[in-house]
């Protein structure tokens, strides 16, 4: 059990492969394109940001100390995070289990559609852990609009 | 006891792996490194922590710095190489993040290793110069300039040694001096230009030899010092003087310019991680998306004021030092012209954007086809060209300086520069390459030139005309041949005469070429007006006459002025202006900033005298079509009686519209398709237009009533 566990947290993914769940299991890395305001969530800091790899964007929380340190252009890993609707919006996030860390800058390449953010699911009625892409809402991100 | 960091820490960073293995190495061998030390000579794999272990005791702890360099002198047996290899990586990939103690002890132990000859030793000073950032005048990078010019100047019996270090020493001091020399104020600068000066003058005067193997570029960068009294003096020298230098090689400036400067100098001024991000961009990133990587590169490297003084240093790298193969050029990676143009654009002023684009055309001047690269002066070409349609004004600016540039480049040796015709060196490829982009703007037979723009355009074309080269076209670099007979030579003349006769100015030939035969010079026509019969009657000759207008209207008014109407051409960032135009221009093909616009698949013919009808695509299957109608009538009582009907297919009927018929009729239809075509059986009619039953073309041939 616990082996399967260690195997399943190391594995990393892609952003295209990333359902919602309540379970902190991300483990991927991505490249930060553009960062939105910073604004107060009671005592912290929180700050909405653009992010993506090579297979796809979503949109990042950051909380914290996250929202002054990284930048844009800045390659992150992040181990144990979330990707969950958060105040009504579908957020990745490190979450109080998981870490972001920058571990370089500039050199990876990405791409803009899919968001993950903007794809709405339902969850599967045979399976009810399983999420089941429905709709996309839109193919790049509504709130960080492609820049032309 | 907790040992110090060497690198600056920030929250939400991953470890450096290099700072890592040091502080590792140093905690699992901390025991080893007091005295006494043992004897014995360590196995490789013991023997390269142990080199860790001490790098990380020599930069973290000052206090113990000798005991633990007494150490290693003990220890070594590879002449220090993978000493010096662990402060080459830290210095390549982390140098910035250094805090100022261990950066303090990297510069003393580097100077240590000179004394005993270490393996490397020279490529990690290039390395520590690499770190040296051009127009950066902060205390810091002002720091490391200073201590690494101490270490060098204090060195000299060891840099006569190591040519490849004193010419890039040479080179970067040089460069930095440009942007110091400008810069008055604190004593600590003072004393840095001082040391600046006397170095690369003692590096020029003395070893003249060793400087020698910058090559062409040195000038370059001289002129850029040459007001500074000193270096003043040594490029009289150099010009008038060049004995004085006491090198056998180097009789006049001449030799330095047919010497082609090695990639290596101009890695110097861009640091490692510069240099990653550039070869990044240009080797992965895809046409289209560029515009982040762009943004992100600007904020790290090109954000501060004086920071444009690297630009020239990139666009040399860009040109002379990152060739991309084949595969990446046909690929749809972003092509280094493209980069280059954003980078010409970023320049704010006019001082360093002229540096950047002599940075960009260099290499033109002398070039050599024996010893030089095209790839070198392919980006520029490129940029010129590629930029013909939208952005003719980039063209222009650059071909303006390169005209200018070939004009006034040390007039004292101007017959070697490309530009004259007697002169050796670039003048058949130059000449090849502008010609290349001309072209595309000769296409247009009559060139209509917005009156604001007149004279700088007509100048820029007609230097550019003047440089086509007319002769036999199965030689390669000919780019016009001869007319067809005698009797179009004398239509081009009479047309020609015909408008100067009326006032029209010839800016470039206006006459038979001294080849003789059907040779006719390329020829630019000015103040070229309606009256004369060259703007309504087609030359077919190599004569391009400019016409001036002030507004929209006149333009379209002028162009529709002619019993001729197959092709126009428009240049223009307007999208609203394009549509106006195109749809006013009588003419039946339009091109909006683009030169080649016939395709077989789209309708190619003209209005008025141009012709009638259309070739290709589906409207020119028209003229071989027979539209017949069929009137009938007193049918419809017979057909009520019908019960069936077959309707043969012919023309636009399909089995759709059959039903259609046939509900119209209220009976039944049956379709008949098609028999085979008799004459082409490979002639397919792909298109027919569904049509109601309403606009049916009467073309029913056969219906008749059935039993």
């Amino acid at each position: 059990m616990s082996c399967d566990y260690y195997i399943h947290m190391r594995r990393a993914i892609q952003l295209k492969d990333i359902v919602p769940a309540a379970t902190n299991t991300v483990n991927t890395q991505f490249i930060l394109l553009e960062k939105g305001s910073i604004a107060q969530d009671g005592k912290e800091m929180t700050c909405l940001a653009l992010v993506a790899d090579a297979t796809a964007s979503v949109h990042f929380q950051m909380w914290g100390s996250e929202c002054k340190t990284f930048e844009p252009g800045n390659i992150i890993h992040l181990a144990d995070g979330i990707f969950s609707y958060h105040k009504n919006n579908l957020v990745l996030r490190a979450g109080k289990r998981g870490k972001a860390e920058k571990v370089g800058e500039f050199t990876m390449l990405f791409v803009e559609t899919p968001n993950m953010s903007e794809i709405r699911g339902a969850r599967d009625p045979n399976n009810p852990k399983k999420f089941v892409q429905e709709a996309t809402v839109s193919p790049h991100s509504k709130i960080f609009t492609p820049s032309r | 006891m907790c040992p110090e960091r060497l690198l600056r820490t920030v929250p939400h960073e991953a470890e450096n792996p290099i700072e890592k293995s040091l502080r590792e190495a140093f905690l699992l061998l901390q025991d080893q490194l007091k005295p006494p030390f043992p004897l014995t000579i360590p196995f490789p794999p013991e023997y390269s922590q142990l080199n860790h272990a001490i790098a990380f005791g020599i930069l973290a702890q000052p206090h113990l710095a000798k005991v633990h360099l007494t150490h290693l002198h003990s220890i070594v047996v590879d002449g220090y190489e993978i000493f010096t290899s662990i402060l080459l990586k830290l210095c390549n990939e982390s140098f910035s993040r250094l805090l100022e103690v261990p950066k303090c002890q990297l510069l003393w132990v580097c100077s240590m290793l000179i004394h005993v000859s270490a393996e490397k030793i020279e490529t990690l000073f290039i390395s520590l110069m690499r770190q040296i950032t051009g127009g950066d005048f902060s205390e810091s990078n002002l720091w490391l300039s200073v201590e690494v010019l101490k270490i060098l100047s204090n060195n000299w019996d060891w840099l006569v040694e190591e040519p490849i270090v004193l010419s890039s020493a040479l080179y970067v001091y040089l460069r930095l001096l440009a942007d110091h020399f400008r810069l008055g104020g604190s004593f600590k600068l003072e004393e840095l230009k001082r040391m600046e000066i006397d170095f690369c003058v003692k590096a020029l005067r003395e070893h003249f030899q060793l400087s020698m193997h910058i090559g062409r570029d040195l000038v370059r960068i001289l002129q850029d010092v040459t007001y500074i009294p000193e270096f003043k003096d040594i490029w009289k020298d150099l010009l008038f003087d060049p004995k004085s230098f006491q090198v056998s090689e180097f009789s006049s400036l001449s030799n330095l310019y047919w010497r082609r400067t090695p990639s290596h100098f101009f890695l110097l001024r861009i640091s490692p991680q510069m240099e990653s991000q550039l070869r990044f961009l240009l080797t992965f990133v895809k046409w289209g998306s560029q515009k982040r990587y762009q943004t992100w590169f600007v904020k790290k490297h090109l954000y501060w004021p004086g920071s444009e003084s690297m630009i020239s240093d990139i666009v040399r790298f860009i040109c002379c030092v990152h060739h991309p193969s084949n595969e990446i050029i046909h690929s749809n990676v972003i092509s280094r012209w493209a980069v280059i143009g954003w980078l010409l654009k970023s320049c704010r002023r006019n001082y360093y954007e002229a540096n950047a684009k002599l940075a960009l055309f260099y290499d033109w001047l002398f070039f050599d086809e024996k010893i030089d690269n095209i790839m070198n002066i392919e980006p520029a070409m490129l940029l010129m060209v590629n930029s013909v349609p939208q952005y003719v004004d980039i063209t222009h600016m650059l071909l303006e300086f390169l005209f200018l540039l070939v004009d006034n480049y040390d007039v004292h040796h101007r017959e070697m520069l490309a530009g004259s015709r007697s002169g050796k060196g670039s003048t058949r490829s130059f000449q090849h390459y502008i010609c290349v982009a001309i072209k595309r703007l000769m296409k247009m037979k009559h060139l209509l030139t917005f009156d604001g723009i007149y004279d700088k355009f007509a100048s820029a074309f007609a230097k550019a005309v003047q440089a086509l080269e007319v002769g036999n076209g199965l030689i390669e670099t000919t780019v016009q041949g001869p007319l067809i007979n005698e009797a179009a030579l004398e239509k081009v003349e009479s047309l020609v005469k015909d408008a100067t006769g009326k006032g029209a100015d010839v800016l470039v030939g206006g006459r038979r070429h001294s080849l003789g035969r059907t040779f006719y010079e390329p020829t630019v026509l000015g103040n070229v007006n309606n009256e004369m019969l060259i703007s309504s009657q087609e030359v077919f000759g190599p004569v391009a006459p400019l016409l001036r207008f002030k507004t929209e209207e006149e333009a379209i008014q002028i162009a529709n002025d002619t019993n001729a109407g197959l092709a126009a051409y428009i240049f223009t960032r307007s999208m609203p202006r394009s549509w106006r135009v195109s749809e006013a221009l009588e003419y039946g093909l339009v091109g909006v900033n683009e030169g080649l616009i016939s395709t077989e698949v789209a309708p190619f013919g003209g209005f008025k005298q141009s012709g009638l009808g259309r070739e290709g695509s589906k409207y020119g299957i028209d003229e071989y079509l027979e539209i017949k109608i069929i009137s009938s009538s007193s049918l419809n009582l017979e057909f009520r009686s019908c019960k069936r009907v077959s309707i043969l297919h012919h023309g636009f009927l399909d089995s759709s519209n059959a039903i259609s018929l046939g509900k119209y009729f209220r009976i039944q239809c049956d379709f008949i398709p098609p028999a085979p075509p008799l004459t082409d059986p490979d002639f397919v009619l792909k298109e027919h237009p569904p049509f109601k039953i309403s606009k049916c073309r009467p073309e029913i041939c056969l219906i008749h009533p059935s039993s």
